[in-house]
């Protein structure tokens, strides 16, 4: 019975070899462009965790109520680095400062994030150059190096100061705050000599502190000492404050990706459903002669779900090559953005669609083809 | 052979509504993508489009108004009003702030709004227009985000305001404005003195004088026309995300179009031994064509009829139940979209005609 079912399903699919090959290539077409949007969503909202996920630190201290790391400013009191340091079982407290600017270079803008450190190791990876070591010395990120054409060697101008790119570093793209390193020391000199209003009482040259403990010291009893001695400040651990960044994307992000993700999601299911059940309803004549040799309800009902299923089998991995191009293709024409289809959810989904869409639409006209009279097949 | 077109049409009612709602859910994707776009970046520029003025005078070095902090000086607008005796000029606080309670905050942008007229919400929905000092005009969507509704109290920054007003076509993803009493302004977004930017309006055709009466005139600000600024200001919104709402877009387009190619090509394929008859029958190469285009033609047209209906319906909806995303549909888009719909559901029929009209006759007969 099985074996009969494969037979006349495969038979009666791939008996028109061009509208067999057609509908593959549109329904990979489709879950190209499901797999896609929907690998855009978690390709951005990963890339808000990854940074502040990695920052070198035990705990992070942020502006209390704050809550994130790279969206919004927070400002520490000056003397909260000391305030940490004088605890007991704090290693090292590094001051940073983060200023957000429009990077304006080679007839591009790019809002970008500078990361201002002291002794701190920043960045932790590098694509090519190194790290800083002298005076008005920048790094910046792969992302934004790629968007304006800088390399090791070059100079760009932060506030009309003219920097030289020492190093491109790795890990640091996030789609709306790429990051500049610079010394804590020179970020200061340049907000300082281009005279912004930086210096009053909305900005603060420390935005958190990377704290580091002595060996052997459990975190949430010192985490619960500092927030008692700072009260100014919330603390984290970098993938606590990861999670929040992405949360926070989520949050800010989620309607419109949402939204545009689920119009391509109820799309895409719609037209594979409407697209198989037009190419099974068209050739309903042919499934009806089963139906006039003897062929029950089920044997019908696999026979239509065999030329879906075949479909899918043939267009899921097509399609899910055509998300990789296109993923490809995002991040190389702008590389703040990655999407990423192979992200286990995005793929379970996608499958789990198409494989409905496919089936239902061939199961739709099966309640037609049951009530056909048999004999109306050899007419005509 | 149009007659017979129509009616394989109706016989086939089902396969056709088919393959027109294939057609119409293409074209749905597309115009869906479109409209978020057009939303969110129209929005991003709206506050300098419903505001005053020729020339904005920002902050040395500051270009956009969208994710810049500017900030001038007290004597920089005194240095500014003395260089254009004539000329009106409004000192505006505007920055961002984080809006709601610890934990569910929002970036918004917040205005404030002083003794003169001119950057007050545009359309507002309930409520009062012109915050008093303790006041806050929200977004609608941005509100309902938050679970408020006039008269509650809102957090902004590190104070508390009531919502004395909602406000419409203020709210988008990057760009939400909240309205609040000049003196708040300053106090919660900590602006002692100065202002943000300074908005100028001067007498018509004098625009050119003007700027270089400025540049002359007053140090460390920089001069935006009003069209610079807003080309600026959507020029980042599109670096920003729309340009990915553009990719998208143009993804959907490609995906569209080869799905209504397919369902218009596969339409008619089935039908070629129809036709193959009726070309034994006696129809010329012409009416083969003119059928197969009649058919394709329905199709289309059904299909955009569709998918107009369909954004006729879902689009109050999507106001409704999603208010945090500005969406806009275009009827120039739609117009567009449909027209490239139509002509690729006809290029695709044109290769299954053509191969049913060089069909000798005489093969239907055969075997």
């Amino acid at each position: 019975m099985l074996s009969n079912v494969l037979f006349v399903g495969w038979h009666l699919w791939a008996t028109d070899r061009l509208q067999a090959l057609a509908s593959v290539l549109v329904f990979a077409a489709v879950v190209a462009l499901m797999l896609f949007f929907e690998g855009l969503r978690f390709g951005l909202i990963d890339d808000l965790r990854q940074f502040p996920a990695a920052l070198p630190a035990d705990l992070v201290a942020i502006e209390r109520d704050v809550g994130q790391f790279a969206m919004t400013a927070s400002k520490l009191p000056q003397l909260s680095r000391s305030q940490a340091e004088s605890l007991g079982g704090v290693l090292t407290a590094e001051p940073l400062a983060l200023a957000p600017i429009i990077l304006t270079w080679a007839d591009r803008k790019t809002p970008s994030m500078i990361l201002g450190y002291d002794r701190a190791v920043f960045p932790r990876e590098l694509a090519q150059g190194r790290r800083i070591q002298g005076p008005r010395e920048v790094v910046i990120d792969t992302a934004l190096a790629i968007r304006h054409r800088l390399a090791p060697g070059d100079t760009v101008e932060i506030f009309d100061t003219p920097l030289t790119v020492v190093g491109i570093s790795r890990g640091t793209t996030s789609p709306f705050t790429p990051y500049l390193f610079l010394t804590y020391d020179d970020l200061i000199d340049i907000f300082l000599e281009a005279d912004l209003s930086i210096g009053s009482d909305d900005f603060s040259f420390v935005s958190a502190l990377l704290i580091n403990l002595e060996p052997g010291r459990p975190i949430p009893a010192l985490r619960a000492d500092l927030e008692a001695t700072m009260p100014d400040a919330d603390f984290f651990t970098p993938a606590e404050l990861g999670e929040r960044d992405a949360r926070y994307g989520a949050k800010l992000l989620g309607p419109v990706l949402i939204l545009t993700s689920g119009i391509a999601w109820i799309i895409g299911f719609l037209v594979m459903g409407f697209l198989r059940y037009s190419a099974v309803d068209a050739r309903l004549r042919e499934y009806a002669v089963q139906k006039a040799l003897g062929a029950d309800q089920r044997f019908l009902g696999g026979v239509l779900s065999i030329g879906g299923l075949l479909l899918v089998v043939l267009a899921f991995p097509l399609g899910l090559i055509g998300s990789m191009g296109l993923a490809h293709a995002l991040h190389a024409w702008n590389p703040l953005f990655s999407a990423m289809p192979l992200e286990p959810r995005v793929l379970t989904g996608g499958l789990v669609a198409t494989v409905v869409a496919g089936i239902t639409g061939s199961l739709l006209p099966l309640h037609r083809l049951l009530r056909l009279d048999p004999t109306l097949v050899f007419q005509r | 052979m149009i007659r017979w077109a129509l009616q394989t049409l109706w016989h086939g009612r089902g396969a056709t509504l088919a393959s027109a709602g294939g057609v119409a859910l293409a074209m749905l994707l597309v115009l869906y993508l479109d409209a978020v776009f057009r939303g969110e970046a129209d929005q991003v520029v709206a506050f300098i489009e419903h505001a005053p003025g020729d020339i904005w005078v920002l902050q040395d070095g500051i270009e956009n108004l969208h994710m810049s902090r500017s900030r001038i000086s007290d004597q920089a607008i005194a240095d500014l009003r003395q260089a254009l005796p004539d000329a009106q000029v409004l000192p505006v606080v505007y920055r961002d702030v984080l809006v709601g309670p610890p934990g569910d905050q929002r970036v918004a942008y917040a205005v404030g709004i002083g003794a003169q007229a001119g950057v007050e919400p545009w359309d507002i929905g309930h409520g009062a227009a012109r915050p008093a000092p303790g006041e806050v005009v929200l977004p609608r969507p941005l509100a309902a985000m938050l679970g408020l509704a006039l008269g509650d109290t809102v957090r902004i920054g590190e104070g508390q305001l009531r919502i004395a007003g909602l406000s419409r076509g203020t709210f988008s993803m990057a760009n939400p404005l909240i309205y609040l009493e000049e003196g708040d302004a300053r106090n919660l977004l900590k602006i002692g003195d100065g202002a943000s930017f300074a908005v100028v309006t001067v007498a018509t055709g004098e625009i050119d004088a003007a700027a270089q009466a400025i540049a002359a005139g007053v140090d460390d600000v920089e001069i935006v026309r009003r069209d610079d600024l807003i080309r600026s200001d959507w020029r980042l919104a599109l670096e920003m995300g729309g340009e990915l709402i553009r990719l998208m877009e143009i993804v959907g387009f490609l995906v569209s179009a080869l799905v209504v190619c397919f369902a218009a090509f596969s339409f008619v394929a089935r039908r070629q031994s129809e036709l193959a008859v009726a070309r034994a029958l006696g129809a010329s190469r012409k009416d083969i064509f003119g059928a197969v285009l009649v058919m394709s033609l329905s199709l289309a047209l059904t299909g955009v009829l569709l998918a107009g209906l369909a954004i006729l319906v879902s689009a109050p909806l999507l106001v409704r139940f999603v208010p945090q995303v500005a969406v806009n549909f275009s009827l120039p888009m739609y117009g567009h979209v449909g027209l490239g719909v139509t002509l690729i559901a006809l290029l695709a029929v044109l290769a299954p005609a053509r191969r049913v009209a060089q069909v000798d006759p005489t093969l239907v007969f055969q075997a």
